[in-house]
């Protein structure tokens, strides 16, 4: 009695796990392609104030002029144009212009960016606009060494 | 059969009664130290401060007090290793120690020092070792949050250091007191005259060269532009140029802030590794010998 209650048992088991006609085991689809940041971005023209209206402007025709033409190739982590947003909001637009214009003549250096910058696994090199803004006190210098982040 | 079930009720319950009191004895102050010790020589001391806490009353004494914060210093809690020597008071063996163990975590937790140097403290240092540790190592920190009147001058600075360690507390006081600081207002001023110059003043020659040659290049476009009557690209072109020739003096001075930013850096990197490689200059004590 004992054996046979425990072979119903085996059995109702594997009907009840068995694969079923309606729900094939089949591969996932996994996209191994990287996102692409280009397609992110956001070109309307929505603005609060005049400044983040010239901001706008600029962002714009750099990305359409410069980052759409050189595709993701900037070695900077913010990126020139992210840089550029982040200087206007941390000081203001005529000043975030001139840390725009100073961190784009760097990012024609290519020597010794290694030792110069810490930077990220995938390569780029990590430059805060807080390290330009000319207040003392925000300066907080990281050395150039590998950093442990997610990027 | 009566017999012979009361033989094994008292059996029973003589293993019962032992059990119990066992299993108190496993958990008696004495037994607790002895467990906390072992977990402090085998440097699990999360644990042996954990286990040191337990201890109270007359267990608890200055030398469990001093372990539970030399346990939670090394286990990287500065703020209850720092409530911990509180605990040790002026009568205590450890008295000597603790002050400079408040002294080292005061200063790894960054706080402005509250340990008053003066004559009433060194003379509670009974130690002549001590004395002197405490010296090296009041005059060291001070070096990194310095206090008025403190460090007077070289002499007095260097005057507490023995021969090996005087060669690299001078490297050190000379780096505090006179860096190799760049001036932010020159940076600027040279590279208006020169672009890329200021650049080079700060170490930075690729940048100094890229800023050069970029503002050189839309500087003789324009020019060219303009020679041949383009005068719309010539405009454009001196527009840009004019932007990089500022963003280039806006940049040489924040180069310059940055440079004294790294020299700083690497003054508390050199510092924090001459007190780790002295062991803060604190005798060290062997509980487990």
């Amino acid at each position: 009695m004992k054996f046979f209650l425990f072979n119903i048992l085996l059995l109702l088991q594997s009907f009840l796990f068995a694969q079923s006609d309606w729900k094939r085991w089949e591969a996932e689809e996994i996209s191994y392609q990287r996102s692409d940041p280009h397609r992110s971005r956001e070109y309307s023209f929505e603005f609060e104030n005049i400044s983040d209206f010239s901001v706008k402007i600029f962002t714009n025709s750099y990305w359409f002029f410069i980052s759409e033409v050189d595709g993701d190739n900037c070695p900077y982590s913010p990126s020139c144009s992210s840089f550029f947003i982040a200087s206007v909001r941390e000081t203001n637009p005529a000043q975030g212009l001139l840390m725009f214009f100073d961190r784009f003549t760097r990012d024609f250096n290519i020597f010794n960016r290694k030792s110069h910058y810490p930077h990220f696994i995938n390569g780029q090199y990590f430059d805060p606009p807080s390290l330009y803004t000319l207040e003392a006190s925000k300066i907080k210098y990281t050395p150039p060494v590998l950093l442990t982040s997610d990027k | 059969m009566k017999l012979f079930f009361l033989i094994a009720i008292f059996t029973f319950s003589l293993i019962f009664v032992k059990n119990l009191s066992a299993q108190n004895e496993i958990h008696s102050p004495k037994n607790v130290k002895l467990f906390a010790d072992y977990l402090f020589c085998e440097k699990d001391y999360l644990r042996a401060a954990e286990e040191y806490q337990k201890l109270n009353g007359g267990s608890m004494n200055d030398t469990v007090a001093y372990k539970i914060a030399l346990s939670y210093y090394s286990s990287y809690n500065l703020e209850k290793a720092k409530e911990s020597l509180k605990l040790i008071n002026k009568n205590s063996i450890f008295y000597d120690e603790s002050i400079l163990e408040s002294l080292k975590i005061q200063y790894l937790l960054n706080e402005k020092f509250n340990i008053e140097y003066d004559e009433s403290l060194i003379a509670t240092l009974k130690d002549e070792k001590i004395h002197s540790a405490f010296l090296k190592l009041w005059f060291t920190t001070n070096l990194r949050y310095p206090l008025p009147g403190v460090i007077d001058s070289e002499e007095n600075f260097l005057d507490v250091f023995e021969e090996p360690l005087k060669s690299m507390a001078k490297e050190l006081f000379y780096l505090r007191y006179y860096p190799n600081y760049k001036n932010p207002e020159t940076a600027g001023i040279l590279s208006a005259i020169i672009p890329g110059a200021g650049k080079f003043y700060v170490d930075e020659i690729g940048d100094g060269v890229m800023a050069l040659l970029t503002t050189g290049i839309f500087v003789f476009l324009s020019y060219d532009n303009f020679r041949a009557d383009h005068n719309f690209r010539g405009w454009l072109f001196a527009g840009i140029s004019s932007l990089f020739y500022a963003g280039n003096i806006y940049g040489s001075v924040a180069a310059a802030q940055i440079y004294n930013a790294r020299l700083d850096y690497d003054f508390g990197v050199k510092l924090n590794l001459f007190l780790e490689d002295n062991n803060f200059f604190i005798p060290h004590i062997n509980f487990c010998k």
